[in-house]
């Protein structure tokens, strides 16, 4: 029991979730609410359960997560030593389920089956744990089938259900009822997760897997070059870095901007690839998947974006390393990479999105529903307009995206790690919050009203907080200047861009913005907000602070 | 001390459009008027002219007016306005048919210190709701704008050849909305009798699927049909269009209002000119 923190703290949650799904009473009209609430609470459960119960021990000499070796001086078998981890954590995440499934769902009226359900979080913690231990000393090809097995297994469960067409072409096939088929294949995933584990407790207890030494020391120079390889594609330092500034940005992209780009193009795969069975897609899913698909990198931008302004992404540490803040750059200098770097990973993220979404459509999709979306526009806007409104929209798009990656730049400069915590909350805040939030809002049957009646004031409230946010931008940016953090230049270079961008987003808004009044007003003054001033001001205080501490 | 002065240019200017741009969004959002209790709310743009009154269907917020009412507002005064219980009004009394609607709007008018005449532009089932309150007061409409309006006639016609559009399920009557009341606030508009006013109606011809292609015949029909009734009448009918015209062609909708002011000023100036004689 090391975690013991985390599983008091799990049994706590779950016992306050169970206590506020009793007190609340399901007939009310947040019952889709609560529903939501209590998958995503359930889901979240296991989720923790399966990292509490991960049974494995960091090995500074090769930096993995092996077996823990102190446990083969215990006077037991290889078999109990295997068997006894998987066994707690199949307990646990059981436990985890049956409480959800019998204490609180019931609250809300609903009694989910124990039987399959068990077997497939059961499996799923088997295959985990094996894994952890088959995939010990190949860290990364390791993190890829987590990742995935962990995808799979997220979305997995939908094959139990009845009315998935998958499971019925299944059973046809095999001549079988769906879920048995689909409960025959967990018992041999979990029969040979169990013998995987067994044999690499086995070989770890041995000295290593002694049959696949050759493998064991050719695969990671072989790993590693094909990785060099590939990133020296995708970012070439062929041209000379004949400049500090040059080789910075060309460290930024190839350290961090790909991220975005190689996250998108992944995405993309996952969600297209399926497509690819399931073709031709309805012209109602074809027009979700893409407005997923169009989505993706805006959030993924959110996301990264908490992070992008740390000196290594990849570092635990959130503080410079010395070799980092002794490099011959200026503070504004790192910033221009970082923002560089930033349009590049946009640009490229919707390069990818732009040409291969049109392909799938085209491919599996069905177009009728994005024709009737090109109708509608078509008798929405003037002809003019009309063709100009794309290529306007992908600029605002990839001029957002880019926003979302630099706009917390001072999270990471700052090196902090409660900052850290406030921005990764905010991030699972809006992630989490933001769907249950528009759910429950949108049950509220006074709630179109109470939203159409904006108050005369409130702009007036809004134009006054902004002015003060620019009023403290300008005080902020100013003492950076006489601290010598910030040139002259470097501050009028940026209010150009902001400006640019700004322009080119209220454009866009004025232009997308079909009906006059407090409605085409109010996308003008997004429009305003978009691009940071105060936070991009205090970039660079946070950046040389962070840099001489 | 220096000044940064391209930072300060920079502040000033950006916070100079944040003001303009909050007082543009305070003078054109909808105001909350007290009808007897009855939060209604109404947007009135412009500040002279005639007082016109945009009509639609409460399921559509007011809004849906925007490009219009600020167009027709350099030459009058222009009401839209979300109907009792739809947008951002409180619910009022039902059954929520025509006649409620137009006494609703009628009080309305007044709590918000517009005198009368009133010009009533109805699009759509706004169209029967524009005539219903016509028929209610007389003495105080100048002018009647229909612009592809729902006709009684092709309601009945739809109840006998296609009576799986326009299905009203006994929930939805028992409830007593405004479409739960669609058929009799129809019936209403047929009893209504129009005053000696001008009317324009503007039908629009565009299909929207084919479907709505077999049926565009008839709604023309039965536009030309009930325009017969009206002495001083105009008919416009637009291929440019379908039902979504308010959007699609909003100049066209302008230059009717507009030409309907002008028609009025001049009857009215031509019923002083003859009651000075």
């Amino acid at each position: 029991m090391e975690n013991r923190r985390g599983w008091i703290a799990l049994g706590a949650g779950g016992l306050l979730c169970a206590l506020g799904f009793r007190l609340v009473d399901p007939a009310r009209h947040l019952r889709e609410t609560l529903d939501a609430l209590g998958g995503v609470s359930m889901g979240l459960a296991i989720f923790v359960t399966f990292i509490l119960a991960t049974i494995s021990e960091s090995n500074r000499r090769e930096s993995s997560g092996l077996f823990p070796t102190r446990l083969f001086t215990l006077p037991v078998s290889t078999f109990t030593l295997a068997l006894a981890p998987i066994a707690f954590g199949v307990l646990g995440v059981s436990v985890v389920y049956v409480v959800w499934a019998r204490l609180l769902w019931p609250a809300l009226g609903r009694m989910l089956p124990l039987d399959w359900p068990l077997l497939y979080l059961a499996t799923a913690m088997a295959c985990y744990q094996a894994t952890l231990w088959a995939l010990a000393r190949l860290p990364k090809i390791r993190l890829l089938v987590v990742g995935t097995g962990g995808t799979l297994f997220a979305v997995g469960w939908l094959l139990f259900r009845d009315d998935f067409a998958g499971t019925t072409q299944l059973a046809d096939w095999l001549g079988l009822p769906g879920r048995a088929a689909w409960c025959g294949l967990l018992w041999m995933l979990l029969l040979g997760a169990l013998a995987l584990g067994f044999m690499a407790v086995e070989a770890q207890r041995r000295g290593g897997w002694t049959r696949l030494g050759w493998w064991r020391w050719t695969w990671p120079k072989f790993s590693r070059r094909l990785f060099e390889t590939l990133l020296d594609s995708l970012a070439p330092a062929r041209r000379r870095l004949n400049s500090p500034q040059a080789a910075q940005l060309w460290f930024e992209w190839r350290r961090h901007g790909l991220l975005l780009p190689v996250a998108t193009f992944g995405l993309l795969l996952i969600i297209m690839m399926p497509a690819l069975w399931l073709s031709p897609l309805s012209a109602d899913t074809t027009t979700l998947t893409v407005s997923w698909v169009l989505l993706m990198p805006l959030l993924l931008a959110f996301a990264f974006g908490q992070g992008f302004g740390k000196a290594d992404l990849w570092s635990k540490q959130p503080a410079m390393s010395l070799f980092f803040a002794t490099r011959p750059l200026s503070v504004e200098d790192r910033i221009g990479a970082k923002m560089k770097a930033g349009l590049l990973a946009s640009v490229t993220s919707w390069l990818l999105v732009i040409i291969l979404t049109p392909l799938w459509v085209c491919g599996c999709g069905d177009w009728e529903s994005l024709a009737r979306l090109w109708a509608t526009a078509t008798a929405l806007y003037p002809g003019a307009t009309l063709w100009l409104l794309p290529p306007l929209v992908v600029v605002c798009l990839i001029l957002l995206t880019w926003r979302l990656l630099v706009g917390s730049l001072y999270v990471g400069f700052s090196a902090r790690n409660w900052l850290f915590g406030v921005a990764a909350c905010g991030v699972f805040a809006a992630v989490l919050g933001a769907p249950l939030t528009v759910l429950a809002l949108n049950q509220q049957p006074d709630l179109p009203r109470k939203l159409l009646r904006v108050p005369s004031w409130l702009p007036w409230v809004l134009a006054l907080l902004f002015s003060v946010k620019v009023g403290l931008a300008f005080i902020v940016a100013i003492w950076a200047r006489r601290r010598g953090w910030l040139s002259p230049r470097a501050l009028n270079r940026y209010l150009a861009i902001w400006m640019a961008v700004t322009a080119s987003l209220f454009v866009t808004a004025w232009l997308v913005g079909p009906v006059q009044g407090w409605m085409k007003w109010s996308l003008a003054w997004l429009a305003l907000l978009a691009m940071p001033l105060l936070r991009a001001a205090y970039a660079p205080v946070a950046l040389a602070r962070s840099r001489g501490r | 001390m220096r000044i940064a002065f391209v930072p300060l240019l920079f502040c000033v200017l950006v916070v100079g459009w944040a003001w303009f741009v909050a007082g543009h969004i305070a003078s054109t959002l909808p105001r909350l008027i007290d009808v007897e209790g009855q939060q209604i709310r109404m947007l009135v743009a412009g500040q002279r002219g005639p007082v016109v009154v945009l009509d639609t269907f409460g399921a559509a917020s007011s809004d849906v007016w925007g490009t219009i009412q600020w167009r027709c507002a350099r030459f009058g005064r222009v009401l839209s306005y979300d109907h009792g219980g739809t947008g951002g009004s409180d619910p009022g009394p039902r059954p929520r048919d025509a006649r409620q609607i137009a006494m609703e709007l009628h009080r309305a008018l007044r709590a918000a210190g517009l005198e009368p005449p009133y010009l009533l532009v109805g699009y759509s089932f706004g169209g029967p709701y524009s005539r219903v309150f016509a028929d209610l007061f007389p003495n105080e409409v100048s002018g009647l704008v229909l612009v592809d309006p729902s006709q009684e006639e092709m309601f009945d016609w739809l109840k006998r050849h296609r009576p799986d559009l326009n299905r009203i399920s006994a929930e939805e009557r028992a409830e007593q909305s405004e479409f739960g009341c669609t058929y009799r606030s129809l019936d209403q508009a047929r009893q209504a009798r129009l005053p000696a006013i001008p009317v324009t109606l503007i039908t629009a011809m565009k299909p929207f699927g084919e479907r709505d292609r077999r049926l565009r015949p008839q709604w023309l029909a039965s536009h030309q049909r009930w325009l017969k009734q009206i002495p001083d009448a105009r008919h416009i009918v637009t291929y440019q269009s379908d039902h979504g015209i308010i959007w699609e062609e909003p100049d066209l909708i302008v230059d009717a209002i507009r030409d309907m002011v002008d028609r009025v000023s001049r009857l009215s100036l031509h019923s002083q000119t003859h009651g000075d004689h």
